[in-house]
């Protein structure tokens, strides 16, 4: 069986850094930990992984949520928002991108364990 | 010798022959005169020249030592001697531009005006034009028989030799008009009972006469004698006495009496006393001063007057204005003032703008005035109605028994401004412009010639000028006509500036209005965001004490989880973490002590940090020493917890693991700011990490985390070096991503 891959977009580096031994640790291989969007996207264009986790707040031009819509473009497969941000107009936005949950900050690990595995 | 002497005699004897043999030197003046041009030249009862011009002449020489002799001939005979220069000079003569080439004349010692005369029954003749046709007597080479031929004033001329003679041919009806200066006119026509003749018109200008003394052309230096005797006989007030003699002899004894409107301020009235003032009454009080006549002034209601007048009970009127209608019934003199009769109204009534709009309006008069023979010979109404005095009308018009009236303006403005007629208003019309004179019956001609030269004295003195400034201020009635026209234009120009500058003001206003409204809002508006900034820099300081507190807290916890177990390997995780902690609580600390709550002075961050894991790890008892050199720099929180973390991994790494614990060690702390890149290097003189050993691939998470710090968060450079000790190198740029705050 071919191993499920994951991307972690996350701009923060010990959050980045316990992200990755955590999926490491489940039997995901990581297909790339990058901490701006224009990163993200063209990782997505050359392969197109089975989660993604997403941070909402990032460096560069694109925050998290604008990522993700346009990785819609080439991707449709689940992405996990996390985020500290917890207003109407977040929650609004991140509805808008389709096949996608939120998990707010900060993030018990065992919680997404359940999650990754229900998800892939 | 005796030779010598007879020739010096008769050089001598012949000298004195010639000088005098030399006309000015001669003891006795030849001069004459010519029979008949009272008062100036008659002919006394034993046949010796006699007159005014005569004496003149006679003082004048006396005054300068000189005699004269006079003998009686025509006029034109003795033009011709004068010419001739058989006589040497002539009392009387009139001076013109063709008589100035034959003849030198002194200054003149009189001017008088020309005039018509006519019968009393004779009423075509007005004026000069209508001399044209008519039959004019005139005496033969006079200066009226000039000025006839130069103005072509009629064709038929009849000459005589003297005047008398031309006035009793028209006096007898075999001629139409004589030409003739007014004075000696009046005084033939009394001399010689001529009542049945009268002048006509107003003097004719054109015909003014300035009688002079004339010598042939070129006698300079009797000229010069003539000139200083006569100029003596002015000033030692020769000449007023003579002149009195011969111009007052008709009236000296007689008491004239001079009528006026008694209610026509400020021109004439009577004043609370019953004594007579004002601008008419001074004038004649300073003719009588001027021409010694004994005046005395009677004042009355104006129709009344007019009456006495007709009647012979009063001998002039001081204040008439001249119409050709009244000029049938008196003489004038020449007009001394010029007075506009303007409309008045009621203020219930409209403003009239011409003449025409008086038409069937209500005006009120004053009876038998000027004006109210003008609306009558214009037929301008109908519906007049007439008062005895300018006082009256005025009292009509405020009344509203009338709705306009007509009066001059100047009586009209003093008597608005005495009794305050409050509905009365001047309409600004002018409507007529009189001559203001002095008037006399038929036959009182000679005092009108006496009034006129009074009037002429007093103009030529400046009195009649200090009386109008008295009465109406220093202004001619014509000049404050054409300063109430400046006045006016320059009102409307001021008016229309004035709105210009009002409707400018109002638009300013406005406009200073908004502006002051906007600068009010933006005020209020700064002051709220003031107010809002203020409440989150207080937000956000309290916002990093307490996420510093509870770090603190956190540090406090882990070190007491890390005092209950004695199992070394974990004290030292805790420891690490508790170092971790404090290097991003050291972060909150120094931003809300600082006075910029974005950025904090990374030199003196990394120096307490060092300071606190010098304390933590009690190494500033031990034998390594860490050195810093540091350029200042300011950075953001993003720049500031990353670079914290590193420093605090790599120090701690280096004291752990670079030196034996005997072996005395350095660490080299460096910050480089070149041009907003920041490179920081943490280098020791420790044993370094093993060839063999990759540093980004090692399986301890300390190096793991400074390279994700460094590649992940700061976005820059890592660089590791073995020399003689690890050296590792960061670059990268201050990002000031202050709106991730």
């Amino acid at each position: 069986m071919r191993s499920k891959k994951v991307l972690i977009v996350e701009d923060e580096a010990y959050t980045l850094m316990t992200l990755k031994l955590s999926i490491k640790s489940l039997g995901y291989e990581i297909l790339g930990a990058v901490s701006k969007g224009e990163a993200a996207l063209e990782l997505i264009k050359m392969e197109c992984p089975s989660l993604i986790i997403m941070d909402v707040s990032l460096k560069g031009l694109l925050d998290g949520i604008e990522t993700a819509k346009a990785i819609r473009r080439y991707c449709s497969e689940k992405i996990i928002f996390i985020t500290g941000y917890d207003d109407e107009d977040t929650n609004r936005r991140i509805a808008e991108v389709e096949n996608s949950i939120k998990l707010e900050k900060p993030i018990s690990i065992s919680l997404l364990e359940n999650i990754i595995c229900k998800c892939t | 010798m005796y030779k010598l002497f007879k020739l010096h005699l008769i050089i001598l004897i012949l000298l004195i022959a010639t000088v005098y043999s030399n006309d000015y030197c001669k003891k006795v003046i030849k001069s004459a005169s010519e029979p008949d041009y009272p008062p100036f030249c008659i002919v006394d009862s034993l046949g010796n020249a006699g007159g005014f011009a005569i004496e003149i002449l006679t003082a004048t020489l006396k005054h300068m030592n000189k005699e004269v002799d006079f003998k009686v001939e025509p006029w034109h005979l003795i033009q011709n001697e004068l010419k001739e220069s058989q006589l040497d000079v002539l009392p009387l003569v009139a001076r013109t531009l063709e008589r100035d080439k034959i003849f030198d004349f002194t200054a003149p010692y009189m001017t008088l005006h020309g005039s018509i005369i006519i019968r009393n029954s004779e009423d075509r003749i007005k004026n000069v034009l209508d001399l044209k046709t008519k039959k004019i007597a005139v005496m033969k080479n006079d200066i009226a028989h000039e000025y006839i031929l130069k103005h072509e004033i009629s064709e038929s001329i009849e000459l005589f030799d003297t005047f008398k003679d031309a006035l009793v041919s028209l006096s007898e009806g075999r001629n139409d008009a004589v030409i003739i200066q007014q004075l000696l006119a009046f005084q033939l026509i009394y001399d010689n009972n001529l009542y049945n003749l009268r002048s006509v018109g107003p003097p004719i200008e054109e015909l003014y006469i300035d009688f002079c003394f004339a010598v042939p052309e070129g006698n300079h230096k009797l000229l010069s004698i003539l000139n200083e005797g006569l100029l003596a006989i002015k000033t030692k007030g020769i000449y007023s006495r003579i002149y009195s003699k011969w111009f007052n002899k008709i009236i000296h004894d007689r008491k004239i009496i001079i009528g006026g409107d008694a209610f026509c301020a400020p021109f004439e009235y009577l004043d609370e006393n019953g004594v007579p003032q004002g601008y008419n009454v001074d004038i004649t009080k300073a003719i009588a001063k001027a021409t010694n006549m004994n005046l005395e002034l009677v004042l009355g209601p104006w129709s009344e007057i007019r009456q006495k007048l007709e009647n012979n009970e009063i001998d002039a009127i001081q204040g008439m204005f001249y119409s050709e209608e009244r000029d049938r019934i008196v003489n004038f003199t020449h007009p001394h003032t010029i007075i506009n009769h303007s409309v008045y109204r009621n203020k219930k009534y409209p403003k009239l703008k011409s003449i025409e709009d008086l038409n069937r309006k209500s005006i009120a008069v004053v009876n038998r005035d000027i004006i109210h023979d003008w609306i009558m010979e214009k037929k301008i109404s109908d519906d007049l109605i007439k008062a005895v005095s300018i006082e009256g009308v005025l009292s009509a018009l405020n009344a509203g028994d009338a709705e306009y009236a007509i009066i001059n303006e100047k009586s009209a403005e003093f008597e608005i401004k005495k009794h305050k007629f409050k509905n009365v208003t001047n309409c600004n019309l002018i409507v007529h412009r009189s001559d203001y004179c002095y008037s006399t019956t038929h036959g009182e001609e000679l005092l009108l010639q006496y009034l006129q030269l009074g009037l002429n004295i007093i103009k030529n003195n400046g009195v009649l000028d200090s009386i109008h400034t008295k009465w109406f201020g220093k202004e001619s009635s014509e000049t404050i006509v054409v300063w109430k026209r400046i006045v006016y234009v320059l009102l409307v120009i001021l008016f229309i500036i004035f709105s210009i500058l009002f409707v400018l003001r109002s638009f300013s206003k406005k406009l200073k209005k908004e502006v002051e409204s906007k600068t009010y809002d933006l005020k209020k508006s700064e002051e709220k965001y003031r107010r809002l900034y203020k409440e989150k820099e207080i937000l956000l300081k309290e916002l990093y004490h307490r996420t510093k507190n509870n770090m603190q807290v956190i540090q406090s916890l882990l070190t007491m989880k890390a005092l209950s177990t004695n199992n070394h390997k974990v004290n030292e995780m805790f420891k690490e973490i508790e170092s971790k902690i404090s290097a991003m609580s050291l972060v909150h600390q120094k931003l809300y002590q600082n006075n910029s709550l974005s950025h904090l002075d990374l030199v003196e961050y990394i120096e307490d940090l060092i300071i606190y894991i010098k304390k933590s790890y009690n190494y500033e008892l031990s034998n390594i020493k860490i050195k810093t050199n540091l350029q200042s720099v300011n950075v953001t929180i993003d720049t500031a917890i990353p670079c914290g973390l590193i420093i605090n991994e790599l120090v701690i790494n280096a004291v752990k693991y670079a030196f034996k614990d005997s072996e005395d060690g350095i660490i080299d702390i460096l910050l480089k700011n070149e041009s907003g890149e920041l490179c920081l290097s943490i280098s020791d003189s420790g044993c370094g990490i093993p060839e063999n050993v990759d540093p980004r691939n090692t399986k301890t998470l300390g190096l793991q985390s400074v390279i994700t710090l460094v590649e992940h968060q700061l976005d820059g450079l890592f660089i590791y070096e073995n020399r003689g000790g690890s050296s590792f190198k960061i670059c990268f740029k201050e990002t000031n991503e202050i709106n991730r705050l």
